[in-house]
């Protein structure tokens, strides 16, 4: 047999060479000192080109390019509007109904389902409340906290919002400044919101959660938004304690539960950014290619277009399992079972 | 679909982002590229992902014709960092001095023979790193052997010109 070229010795060090072919490849270098020198070298040259390329390691992260800015939608200042006034006359409703001082009406026809997969890729449906509307009951006023940000958008933004927002409290990633671009999407994202936030209402107290830190709303709001916001604290209390409810619920620390439902900041984020805030389990939808990826404190936002409107699969990690929300346009029981079964 | 595309993320993203990196020196580059790769596998997915991905990653590099070379960027960083930073260790400018020096060597390399030795530097076989860089898997161990045997030579005589410098 002729000597073993260059290529052969490396696939031999490389383990590449199939063992049908080994014997007379063994039984040359049995026979052949040269090749076995070439072969030790061989081998070395592998080992120290493995460790010189090992030697560029990638730096920190500066600023992870984010996706693409999301598609501007033309702002819907109508459905917001309509919304408020929705709302208004509703709480306009339970206070004239005689309610106590501080009780809401929550219109049943919003609610959407929340659903809570634990880590065996179980999902734990919390339903909505099985009455079609109640009053809930009102504590103190909870004070309003810090955040800017969400404060400056809402002064720029027209309509005065009637209903709540989400505000997050912790900043699990870090964006950076926002771009104009990341500004207007932000404010046309901020417009779909209202049509979606009274959803997200419904299942903060039908599933006992409340997520984020009251935010400073516009005025003439505030004080409907804070009375909302310990609606929902309250009833998410006592659901803890009357049904033993949802373990990311009974997880919750107290200071987590009485945070209020006002402002929600949006901010696009990367794949990498999302898959880092769940801890590796990003949740995805079957089937379906997500429009943008969004995060809200430490919630991240899968964004999908629908005919109707956007789909959004909220999730959050939790102590140790990942909580996910739909919401989005009022859909009937069979897609809203088809999607949660798609939900992997 | 939509679960494959993350358990793919979740896979091969910090190996796409490692071997760019160490294909372009960019690192913000290297991360725009992976997610553009990305991009493309939710919008048409790879049945062999692995050597999928990274192909489409190089010939992205390729199409955008990121050679230059990065050496002494860490050092001219750390002293544009300037009193707010303290200096770091001398084991660590020295690893970022050799990372350099690799980095250029590997400059010295055809672009075919480069990326053969990094996608094997990730692990690849012989079949994987054909798959990805469109060669004959017969031709991978005469590549990786050319390869290896250059980058070698060319970090020695780096060292070489390093000491020489040195001492004079």
């Amino acid at each position: 047999m002729q000597h073993l070229d260059d290529g052969l010795l490396h696939a031999l060090v490389d383990g590449e060479v199939p063992s049908s072919e080994l014997g007379p490849i063994q039984a040359h270098l049995a026979s052949c000192a040269d090749c076995r020198v070439r072969l030790d070298e061989a081998r070395a040259m592998a080992g120290e080109s493995n460790a010189l390329i090992e030697l560029i390691e990638v730096p920190a992260s500066s600023a992870p390019a984010p996706l693409p800015a999301p598609r501007r939608r033309p702002a819907a200042w109508i459905k917001p509007l309509a919304l408020a006034a929705s709302l208004g006359l509703a709480v306009a409703i339970g206070y004239a109904g005689g309610a106590r001082q501080g009780e809401v009406f929550v219109p049943a026809a919003l609610r959407v389902d929340t659903l809570y997969l634990s880590e065996d890729g179980a999902a734990h449906r919390q339903e909505s409340s099985e009455e079609a509307a109640r009053p809930a009951t009102v504590p103190a006023p909870a004070s309003a906290a810090e955040q800017s940000d969400e404060q400056a958008r809402s002064r720029r933004e027209a309509p005065r919002e009637a209903e709540s927002r989400e505000a997050e409290a912790d900043q699990a990633a870090a964006p950076a400044a926002p771009s104009p671009a990341v500004e207007r999407a932000r404010s046309d994202s901020m417009a779909e919101r209202k049509q979606s936030s009274q959803y997200r209402l419904d299942e903060r107290e039908a599933a006992g959660r409340v997520g984020a830190r009251q935010a400073p709303a516009p005025q003439p709001a505030r004080d409907f938004v804070g009375r909302v916001a310990n609606v929902l604290t309250d009833s998410a209390l006592k659901r803890a304690n009357n049904e033993g409810a949802a373990k990311s619920l009974a997880a919750a620390p107290q200071a987590r539960l009485e945070q209020a439902v006002t402002t929600l900041a949006v901010t696009p984020i990367s794949f990498t950014e999302a898959v880092a805030l769940l801890g590796g389990q990003l949740k995805l939808i079957e089937g379906m290619v997500p429009a943008r990826l969004e995060s809200s404190g430490t919630a991240v936002r899968v964004v999908y277009v629908l005919e109707r409107g956007e789909l959004i699969l909220q999730q959050r990690r939790e102590a140790d399992s990942v909580s996910v929300e739909l919401i989005g346009p009022a859909l009937s029981p069979d897609s809203l079972a088809k999607l949660r079964q798609k939900i992997r | 679909m939509s679960s494959f595309l993350a358990d793919l993320f979740t896979q091969y993203h910090a190996s796409l982002v490692r071997v760019i990196y160490r294909r372009t020196g960019d690192r913000d580059q290297a991360e725009e590229i992976a997610q553009e790769v990305f991009a493309r596998a939710a919008a048409a997915p790879p049945r062999n992902p692995r050597p999928w991905l990274f192909a489409v990653a190089l010939n992205l590099i390729r199409e955008e014709g990121r050679t230059r070379s990065r050496r002494g960027r860490l050092l001219q960083l750390y002293q544009e960092e300037g009193p707010r930073q303290a200096a770091p260790p001398d084991h660590e400018l020295e690893r970022s001095e050799r990372a350099n020096m690799v980095r250029a060597a590997l400059d010295t390399l055809t672009p075919r023979d480069r990326e053969a030795l990094l996608l094997k530097a990730e692990g690849f076989n012989y079949d994987e790193i054909a798959a990805a860089l469109g060669l004959a898997k017969g031709a991978i161990g005469t590549t990786l052997a050319r390869a290896r045997r250059r980058l070698v030579e060319a970090c020695r005589a780096q060292e070489m010109e390093a000491n020489r410098n040195a001492a004079s």
